[in-house]
């Protein structure tokens, strides 16, 4: 099928790579099925509905954002999207764009994950704190450079996960 | 709304398959198990809010320049580069 979308124009779109959200985008949750959009010069994908060809989500993959971005997921969550080992997933945040392109971003505290082999999909809400919903992008990567700087000159440290659940 | 008065360990079901126990009342806290099918999320009101607005402002209303989007991300990442050396 066809759909003019708002990041590539028209595209075109097969059944077989359709993912299937088991409930949708929070606010949004009428809309189950959706493709997801990339081109090979972007850092950027797009989650879009193949049901409203108007609703489109920006993604990016957070550690590219936040380098020490980690999240695990509750049994629960991870049987409902059929995933059994981790490798199987792909997460991705939402960018919101606003007028100053300069001032996006990104909600690293509900990730979208991607069961890719079974095109199921998820938003998940993570509990711990240390995420929220606006992390500025571009500062949140000269905060990653600075951090993996200073970090290279220490022994491994260990990293607090965050966990899926309400 | 609806407003139930409940006891430790009483329940209220919402449809069928959705049930709500008051597992523990200690002060003025309440500790509530939710019983739910999978497809139904459960969320505490205010991070479902704050979420589901933010996607709300996230969806994108009008197309959007992805090149300048990149360009602004390879000059963060650019200029990484150079702080390393």
């Amino acid at each position: 099928m066809k759909l003019e979308t708002a990041a590539f124009g028209l595209v075109e779109v097969k059944e077989h790579e359709v993912i299937h959200f088991t409930s949708g985008i929070l606010g949004f949750p009428d809309f189950r099925r959706y493709v997801l959009l990339t081109q090979e010069n972007t850092l950027f994908k797009f989650l879009q509905a193949v049901d409203d060809q108007e609703l489109t989500f920006v993604l990016i993959m957070p550690e590219l954002v936040r380098s020490s971005y980690s999240c695990r997921l509750s049994e629960e969550h991870a049987e409902e999207l059929g995933l059994e080992h981790a490798e199987h997933a792909e997460v991705y945040c939402i960018v919101t764009i606003p007028d100053n392109l300069a001032d996006m971003t990104v909600n690293l505290q509900a990730p979208v994950i991607i069961n890719v082999k079974q095109r199921l999909a998820k938003q998940v809400v993570l509990m711990d704190s240390h995420y929220h919903t606006r992390h500025n992008v571009l500062e949140e990567m000269q905060q990653s450079a600075f951090e993996q700087k200073r970090e290279s000159s220490y022994s491994d440290q260990p990293t607090r996960d965050a966990q899926s659940g309400v | 709304m609806l407003v139930l008065t409940r006891k430790t360990d009483q329940a209220i079901m919402i449809g069928d398959s959705i049930k709500i126990v008051v597992v523990e009342i200690r002060g003025d806290q309440v500790k509530l198990g939710i019983e739910a099918p999978r497809d139904v999320a459960i969320y505490r009101r205010e991070v479902y809010e704050d979420i589901q607005r933010e996607n709300q402002r996230a969806a994108l209303k009008k197309p959007i320049n992805v090149e300048a989007l990149d360009e602004l991300l390879q000059q963060e990442r650019s200029s990484e580069d150079s702080k390393k050396e």
